[in-house]
């Protein structure tokens, strides 16, 4: 089987969930699968600017031949005026307006589009949905077209230039239910197949080291939370629940911020602020904490909760956040709070008990295993791909 | 309006004829430019096709949706700040500042344009909700039903599912089945060649199932359905969906699934019979639910006024039946 | 359909005024025109006659009494006339009062024809349907200008209707045409091209989309330098803005012309240059301007929905569809064959002559007579046939 991805980015630079998502994918295909893939992208690391700086043409990276191809078109000035219109009423856009809003966000490239329509792949899988090479390569692309559209609840959801995108999909691949049903209010695909996927979590780095020996706390217990500290990842909402907790119940218990650090945390003795930690020190940091805390309301998918229990450790997580709370009520791998009170009562109770500690860091390690450990997913996934193929490419979009 | 025009009712007679003549003529011309390519048909459809781009084309449905979108379009605020000016130059002035600033007020009236997002979003939220309310309204105030299934009624060893399988052998798309289960049909199904898939709203079942990449979605019937594109479905098997469903719920799934289904699609429903659901064997569930299942007789009147040709198979204990049914017309009242 | 007549003579006795409702009184609009004119006939038959408004245009300030003091000025025996062509307060509030009411109505446009160009409007619209349904069987007198309006009134639940064509003066063009826009008119002409005219309100249930469709295929094939006017104001932002970016799109800035809301003169103008009036408005609720262009002896090309085959009479081109290639082959033989000209223009002057104002004046206070009595001061008349 040969599959090809079409994403604006690619590479081991790029920060970002949706490319980074599909570059492991296609790696995953061809060292589990022995599947031949290639991918066609831009020469951009940037998804602001679409500056070309990557080398133009083609190479290999990790098994996988990847084209890529000059970003015409930038962000424009003109962008925000468009956009800032189209963000409060996207669904009044004039279909001209949206695909002008198409070609501001980037990256333009034509000659990406031409090759890609000119590939022998059985299957192409477009990630994400909001960028130019998908709008106007699953429009034209003859092969069969699996979409992973990696969607958040956002105005460009609702313009009508996407409606001709997800109806061109011969299938969709979400990272979430509650991704796929938000997709589902808004246009009309139940019906073809799809597919759940979500991202897949790779073995434990850990080294064995002690975890509070890579903090520096020593013996003291600690509950760890992974990710950008950041105001919208909710780092300062659980700073200050903690702080209050440590008033309030006074004791040996710290708190770990593990990740880059963006927002003031004001300094406390009980708080550790890492910075950004490699592989190792990060594994061995969760697999030694009593709870892993996932604070974000604004999480797509949050491998961080994925990663504790891969380490047995049970997870707390925002209640708002769907994903993350979904992920706890199918495992019953963790519980979830949605306020002070309810954060104290979680804490309070799994760091009394155990063995419920236990319980949810067995429960969850099941749940990883079952549907995210590498040879599970991509064979899923394979399996997917294989039986998109099989039905043949369909009726396609309306426009 | 014209007044009485009575008179010179020869003329009127003969002026018509005439213009009759001349409209004729016109079709005559209309046709040979036609054909000649001086103005052929596609290029009419382009100009259509190119109006078109110009206008609104709303994703949502009307409604409270409507006045929504007032607020909506009142939001923003646009950055662009005007560069006509009197002075010779002075346009050309402008502009270089307004590009200039046109990031940094880009910048503000995005800032300003998403609070003025989220509350039209929040507006939205609303909106759906309001139609949510509306929608468990007409099926009679009463929460959405759950699946009541008999064990022994489902299952690939139940009685009803060669014919079943049967009578969906020859569809060309795709099949649904709800409510699936762990996908024991759906995987019949597909056996046999059907290109099938199944939505259950028990999270339980579909977790079990869908590890061997059965397509199984943990949703209703009803909810799935309304986000199916309108005749994309070959078929649908309903089971254990419809017999606990109030009248209001029925007709709200009936509704949705005949716009949803292709032209000579196939329908197939098992249901309990009323001394199936009555009767000792039945499950605790049907006891609690708020409705309750239907007459074969009735099935099949009232699928036969939605354009369907059905026909009835009773089980071997009288306890359940089989309803197989043919979408053939457009049905009167859609 | 309407019940007969009652006979005559029995009954209240006659009313001594007859006051107009209206949601608002503007300028230069059709129903503005029609209640100016109405209340000087009914004035002229000797009734006392104000006009009660929500809402008033400034030029028109003097003529106009705001609704909230009608109930101080009630009198018994009062016949009231509402003007029905929008929602408003104004329907609720007569929804309530006692007075005999007649109904005349000029036709609420459909909410579908706004589409999701104007969802403001097009809720206005189902709640002006809405407040028909309300006021229709109340009324004792439905009035429509035309009998495709007739069948609204009926539908919705009136009783009794009759058809009286709206009040128009259609003299107000024989004032002299502005000679700046005539001039501006006629040096186009010199350079050449036939020049296309349509009058309306620019929103999409006019179609001036598929007039500029229309005349981008007659350019293609009969006449390169053709010109379209479109005269009218225009509410809808949204429609011009696209109207426009798909005129430019066609390449056809310079020749098509969105004039917005134009004097009288000015119009004189533009109907004595015209060479065809054009209509492929989807819903007309009676169209003057067709009445106009024929006063003007310009041929009448146009597509036959609503009441455009009633007003005009059988003296136009009528067109089933609004395809680009039929329009541009019906104007280019209505302004090149001058045979088929002459007789155009000659049946719109007879259709004309057969609507004029002190004609359609009389119907109207005559179909006013049957619920108020006869007017005072004149012995009783024969009750026109009101159907």
């Amino acid at each position: 089987m040969k599959v090809a991805f079409c994403t604006p980015r690619y590479g081991t630079a790029v920060m970002g969930g949706a490319e980074t998502a599909a570059r492991q994918l296609a790696e995953h295909l061809v060292s589990l699968c022995g599947w031949e893939v290639e991918v066609y992208s831009t020469c951009a690391l940037d998804h602001l600017t679409w500056e070309n700086v990557l080398d133009e043409g083609d190479g290999t990276l990790n098994g996988v031949d990847v084209h890529r191809f000059r970003a015409v078109g930038g962000r424009d000035v003109d962008f925000y005026g468009l956009d800032g219109r189209l963000r409060v009423a996207p669904t009044e856009a004039t279909r001209r307006e949206a695909q002008r809003w198409v070609d501001l966000n980037g990256p333009v490239a034509p000659d990406l589009v031409d090759a890609l329509c000119e590939t022998d792949a059985d299957v192409v899988a477009f990630y994400p949905y909001l960028h130019y090479p998908t709008v106007r390569g699953i429009a034209r692309c003859p092969r069969p077209a699996v979409l992973h559209p990696a969607a958040h609840d956002e105005p460009a959801l609702y313009l009508p230039v996407f409606r001709g995108t997800y109806a061109s999909a011969d299938g969709f691949c979400f990272h979430t239910t509650a991704e796929r049903r938000l997709v589902q209010r808004v246009h009309p695909t139940a019906d073809r197949p799809q597919i759940v996927l979500g991202l897949g979590v790779g073995a434990s780095a850990a080294t064995g080291r002690r975890g509070g020996e890579v903090l520096g706390i020593g013996e003291r217990p600690y509950v760890v939370s992974v990710g950008r500290v950041d105001d919208h990842k909710g780092s300062s909402m659980l700073a200050a629940f903690f702080a209050t907790y440590k008033e309030r119940h006074p004791g040996p218990l710290a708190l770990a911020l593990v990740g880059p650090v963006s927002a003031k945390i004001p300094p406390h003795p009980d708080i550790v602020l890492t910075g950004v930690v490699d592989e190792p020190d990060k594994w061995d940091i969760v697999r030694d904490a009593t709870v892993s805390v996932s604070p974000s309301a604004m999480e797509s998918f949050s491998l961080v909760v994925l990663e504790a229990w891969v380490e047995r450790v049970p997870v707390v997580v925002n209640a708002l956040c769907d994903p993350t709370r979904e992920h706890c009520e199918r495992s019953g791998g963790g519980l979830w709070f949605a306020g002070y009170r309810e954060f104290e009562a979680v804490l309070d109770r799994l760091l009394a008990d155990e063995k419920l500690r236990r319980l949810l860091g067995e429960r969850g390690r099941a749940y990883v295993e079952r549907h995210y450990d590498w040879p599970v997913l991509i064979a899923r996934y394979a399996r997917f791909l294989t039986e998109v193929v099989g039905r043949g490419k369909g009726a396609g979009g309306v426009y | 309006m014209s007044l009485a025009a009575e008179e010179g009712g020869a003329t009127e007679a003969a002026d018509r004829a005439y213009l009759a003549q001349v409209m004729a003529e016109i079709d005559a011309e209309v046709a040979r430019k036609r054909a000649s390519g001086d103005l052929p048909a596609r290029l009419e459809r382009e100009l259509d096709e190119l109006f078109l781009e110009h206008s609104p084309l709303s994703g949502r449905g009307g409604g409270l949706g409507e006045s929504l979108r007032m607020v909506d379009a009142a939001a923003f605020i646009d950055p662009v700040v005007p560069i006509g000016s009197n002075k010779s130059g002075g346009a050309l002035v402008k502009k270089g500042l307004r590009t200039l600033n046109l990031w940094y007020i880009g910048y503000v009236t995005h800032q300003v344009s998403q609070f003025a997002a989220a509350v039209s979003r929040s507006l939205h939220l609303l909106d759906d909700r309001v139609g949510e309310l509306g929608r468990q309204l007409d099926a009679q105030q009463v929460a959405p039903s759950s699946v009541v299934e008999a064990a022994w009624a489902v299952g690939p060893d139940a009685w009803w599912v060669d014919g079943a399988v049967r009578a969906l052998a020859a569809a060309r798309g795709r099949v649904l089945h709800a409510a699936s289960g762990d996908g024991w049909l759906v995987r019949r199904l597909i056996a046999a060649g059907v290109d099938a898939y199944g939505v259950d709203p028990r999270p339980g079942p579909v977790d079990r199932g869908e590890l061997d990449g059965t397509d199984l979605r943990e949703e209703g019937a009803i909810e799935h359905l309304r986000a199916v594109e309108p005749a994309a479905l070959a078929g649908v098997v309903l089971s254990g969906v419809v017999d606990p469903m109030t009248h209001g719920e029925r007709d709200q799934l009936l509704g949705v699934l005949c716009d949803r289904l292709a032209p000579d699609a196939t329908l197939v429903v098992h249901s309990l019979s009323l001394a199936g659901w009555a009767s000792a064997e039945a499950p605790p569930e049907a006891d609690l639910a708020s409705g309750r299942p239907l007459r074969p007789g009735t099935w099949v009147h009232l699928l036969g006024s939605l354009g369907f040709e059905a026909s009835v198979t009773e089980g071997p204990s009288g306890a359940d039946y089989l309803v197989t049914a043919v979408l053939r017309g457009a049905p009167p009242n859609r | 359909m309407s019940p007969a007549p009652d006979a005559a003579g029995d009954g209240p006795p006659p009313a001594r005024a007859v006051h107009q409702f209206v949601p608002a009184l503007i300028a230069r609009d059709a129903t503005g025109s029609h209640t100016l004119l109405l209340r000087q006939a009914l004035r002229e038959a000797g009734w006392r006659s104000e006009i009660f408004a929500e809402a008033t245009h400034d030029e028109l300030l003097a003529e106009t009494v705001p609704v909230e003091e009608y109930p101080a000025r009630a009198a018994p025996g009062d016949v009231l006339v509402y003007q029905f062509s929008t929602s408003s307060a104004v329907a609720e509030f007569l929804a309530g009062r006692p007075e005999p009411l007649v109904l005349d109505y000029h036709n609420v446009t459909h909410p579908e024809l706004y589409g999701d160009w104007d969802p403001a409007s097009a809720a206005r619209s189902a709640a002006a349907l809405d407040q028909l349904a309300l006021l229709a069987p109340k009324a004792a007198l439905g009035l429509a200008d035309s009998a495709f309006n007739e069948a609204d009134l009926v539908a919705a639940g009136c009783r009794r209707t009759a058809v009286v064509p709206v009040l128009v003066d259609l003299d107000r063009l024989a004032a002299p045409p502005d000679p700046r826009v005539a001039a501006r008119l006629r040096a186009g002409k010199a350079a050449g091209g036939a020049d296309w005219l349509f009058v309306g309100r620019l929103v999409p249930s006019k179609a001036q989309h598929d007039l500029v469709k229309a005349v981008w295929a007659y350019r293609r094939c009969y006449d390169p330098a053709a010109r379209l006017h479109l005269v009218g104001p225009t509410p809808s932002r949204r429609y011009l803005a696209s109207l426009r970016g798909f005129v430019a799109d066609l390449g056809l800035s310079e020749a098509v012309r969105i004039t917005g809301e134009v004097s009288d003169a000015a119009l004189a103008a533009y109907y004595a240059a015209a060479d065809a009036y054009v209509s492929l408005s989807v819903h007309e609720g009676f169209g003057v301007p067709l009445l106009e262009a024929m006063r003007s002896s310009v041929p009448v090309v146009a597509l036959s929905a609503g009441a455009v085959e009633g007003t005009l009479g059988g003296a136009g081109l009528l067109l089933g569809r609004a395809e680009p290639a039929l329009v541009a082959a019906a104007v280019h033989r209505a302004v090149c064959d001058p045979a088929l000209r002459a007789r155009l223009v000659a049946a719109g002057h007879a259709q004309v002559a057969r609507h004029t104002l002190a004609g359609s004046a009389r119907l109207a206070v005559e179909a006013v007579a049957t619920v108020a009595g006869p007017p005072p001061g004149v012995a009783a008349q024969p009750q026109a046939a009101v159907r």
